[in-house]
């Protein structure tokens, strides 16, 4: 792996305006989906997203390839500024960044045959025309994703969820890109056919050297794919870490909490197991509370954390945490 | 143990257009008294519809209960009428869906939900009926149960809605707790609350549950039986440290290789193909296909559910042939 950072993210923030009334609609406030996030990618490696739901992880990746425009922040490609980018630039770095979106149900064209949908990226770039190059293409993509090349001219409703999934990876990889932002690829998946996408997607890492953003909200999933982790929560990141780091000292009391309440499959541990259970639910992004987001559901909060947000600082190598109790 | 209720060889067939889907082909479990039972299995193993059988929700048609007996306390289901049947549900036997936002009404407030069950099964009055509502959110762990009674749905977080359809369920003292992927909508922290919820009201109201996942973790956290499902069919029954100690059948065994584990890094080993079409299942064994320990004779003879160790069931040829080989070996060292 080198240490040559692919994607560097920047003091990211998403803010979605909320509007009351239809015709003289006034802006009532703000949802901070993505608050002042900052990351870095290094090239062939696998960064992990994890959070519960509305925790602004989808949000990030939409924001980083540019399918949202960012309230503020930059996000660096290649050391190339990607919000700076127009018209035929954009479209260049388009063919660098590709995604692979969770449902693999609506992400496809119900009226496109497979082969149809994985060169399709090919035809809105202009790299391919004639029609004996497509079709020899498709086969490649298709076979290149473990389906049977015969396939290409059946439609997305004639394959399995675990099938399209597949194509919908076929698709990412037509141009070649450099990194793959992942929106909860398996989540959708029965677990036997999960397995097999996940060894997929390693596999395509290694022989093609990608570098992936991989959100999910199953941390073992996560965990099984990724080289480092970063922890969201309420439009933060908490806990940023190596992925064995995190799971083996997780320092944030969510970090601590999300682990402990992963059911894992063996019940002989599970009983020895002491578990940390949060009270409470995700306060809305809305009105979130003062001080730590955290805070309202932490058991070891103390005075300090109601009344001023904790940074996220290096407290060891390569572990960034986001709490008071650690930078005392 | 005593038994609560007990399932014999329960068939539920649907008609489609493709032919006749064999949801649930010959389903047979014994369910103890305030014990936990999870039926695993993948999407279309047949879980759901088995539940559904069970409290007899099937929409017919294009369903059908074509075979088998329901025994709940010596009664028959399946052979009970709609109106006998309205009498047992949600009072006796009452159920969880997964999706707890559109199993609960919008336009009516929270306290009005609860009340409803009790006021149809215990004939009290709307005010004793309401007086019981706000017990049974404090017994759901609902803070400000008084004031939340006049809520409506769309008030609650998913977690908070959940925990009304639990105390829903429970208003009635039911006998079994049938729970369909309780969890399953819900995120990890407050899945991690519900199920250990729900281990609590065990306990406390003593009424089994039947738990319906497809997650092996929520199972291996929650249940004392498990049950694994595919295509229709019993595949594995046993005790839960059984069934991960030691998995017999081959799915169980895919099963648990291809999760991805907190705890253990390496690389998943998933189950090959796709599957079964319901439509259209393999004569013999159906996970044949897909199985990496199969025999000549798996293609054309279904396995029989068979206790191969004591209180552990298996439907499986191979499992079967390697347990008589080594009871041979043993017989050959003796000699």
């Amino acid at each position: 792996m080198k240490a040559v950072n692919l994607l560097e993210v920047k003091n990211l923030k998403k803010y979605f305006t909320v509007k009351k009334g239809i015709i003289f609609s006034r802006d009532i406030g703000y949802i901070k989906a993505v608050d002042n996030v900052s990351f870095s990618i290094r090239e062939g490696e696998t960064l992990g997203l994890v959070g519960e739901s509305g925790c602004g992880k989808t949000t990030t990746g939409r924001v980083i390839i540019r399918l949202l425009p960012a309230t503020s922040g930059e996000v660096y490609f290649d050391g190339e500024n990607i919000f700076n980018l127009k018209g035929n630039e954009l479209q260049k770095l388009r063919r660098k960044m590709q995604i692979i979106f969770q449902d693999p149900y609506a992400s496809l064209n119900p009226r496109m045959t497979a082969g149809e949908i994985v060169v399709e990226p090919l035809i809105v770039h202009k790299l391919i025309s004639n029609k004996k190059e497509k079709i020899e293409k498709a086969r490649e993509l298709l076979e290149m994703v473990g389906l049977n090349p015969y396939h290409i001219n059946c439609y997305p409703h004639e394959f399995s969820g675990g099938q399209r999934q597949r194509i919908g990876v076929a698709r990412a990889l037509a141009l070649n890109p450099k990194l793959i932002i992942a929106d909860e690829p398996v989540s959708a998946l029965d677990v036997s056919i999960q397995a097999q996408i996940i060894n997929l997607l390693q596999d395509l890492q290694e022989k093609f050297n990608l570098t992936y953003l991989f959100i999910a909200h199953d941390l073992s999933v996560v965990k099984h794919i990724s080289n480092r982790i970063a922890v969201m929560y309420l439009g933060k990141i908490v806990e940023l870490a190596l992925s064995d780091d995190l799971y083996r000292s997780p320092m944030h009391p969510y970090t601590q909490a999300l682990l402990s309440a992963i059911p894992i499959p063996d019940p002989e541990i599970m009983q020895k197991r002491e578990k940390v259970i949060l009270t409470g639910d995700v306060p809305s992004p809305m009105n979130p509370p003062s001080g730590c987001y955290f805070h309202p559901r932490c058991n070891k909060k103390i005075k300090i954390c109601s009344e001023e947000e904790p940074l996220l600082k290096e407290i060891a190598k390569d572990h960034l945490v986001a709490c008071h109790l650690l930078s005392l | 143990m005593e038994l609560i209720l007990e399932v014999k060889d329960l068939h539920t067939e649907f008609k489609t257009e493709e032919g006749v889907i064999k949801a649930v082909n010959g389903v047979s479990f014994k369910l103890g008294k305030g014990a936990i039972l999870g039926i695993v299995g993948e999407s279309g193993s047949g879980k759901s519809v088995t539940s559904l059988s069970i409290i007899r929700l099937i929409p017919e048609p294009p369903g059908k209960i074509v075979s088998g007996e329901i025994i709940f306390q010596g009664e028959n289901l399946v052979t009970k009428s709609e109106e006998e049947m309205r009498k047992i549900r949600g009072n006796r036997i009452a159920m969880i869906f997964q999706d707890p936002m559109t199993s609960l009404n919008p336009v009516l407030t929270i306290g009005e939900q609860i009340a409803e069950t009790i006021m149809v099964h215990e004939g009290l009055s709307k005010k004793e009926a309401l007086k019981k509502a706000v017990e049974m959110l404090k017994k759901v762990r609902i803070p400000e149960p008084e004031r939340r009674l006049r809520d409506y749905p769309h008030q609650f977080s998913g977690g908070m809605r959940q925990r009304v359809m639990i105390a829903i369920a429970l208003s009635c003292n039911p006998d079994i707790l049938i729970a369909d992927e309780p969890t399953t909508a819900l995120d990890v922290t407050i899945q991690a609350q519900i199920l250990n919820l729900m281990k609590e009201l065990n306990k406390d109201f003593g009424s089994a549950i039947i738990l319906i996942t497809h997650s092996l973790g929520v199972v291996a956290e929650l249940c004392s039986e498990v049950l694994v499902m595919y295509a229709g069919e019993v595949q594995e029954l046993s005790n839960v440290f059984t069934i991960f100690k030691n998995p017999l059948h081959p799915y169980t065994q895919g099963l648990l290789l291809s999760l991805p584990r907190l705890d253990i890094k390496k690389r998943l080993v998933p189950i090959q193909g796709q599957p079964p079409n319901l439509a259209h299942l393999p004569e013999g064994c159906s996970f044949f296909p897909r199985c990496r320990y199969r025999l000549p004779e798996c293609r054309d003879n279904k396995p029989k559910l068979r206790e191969i160790t004591y209180g552990h069931w298996v439907r499986c040829w191979w499992v079967e042939k390697e347990k008589e080989e080594k009871l041979e070996g043993c017989k050959s060292t003796r000699s």
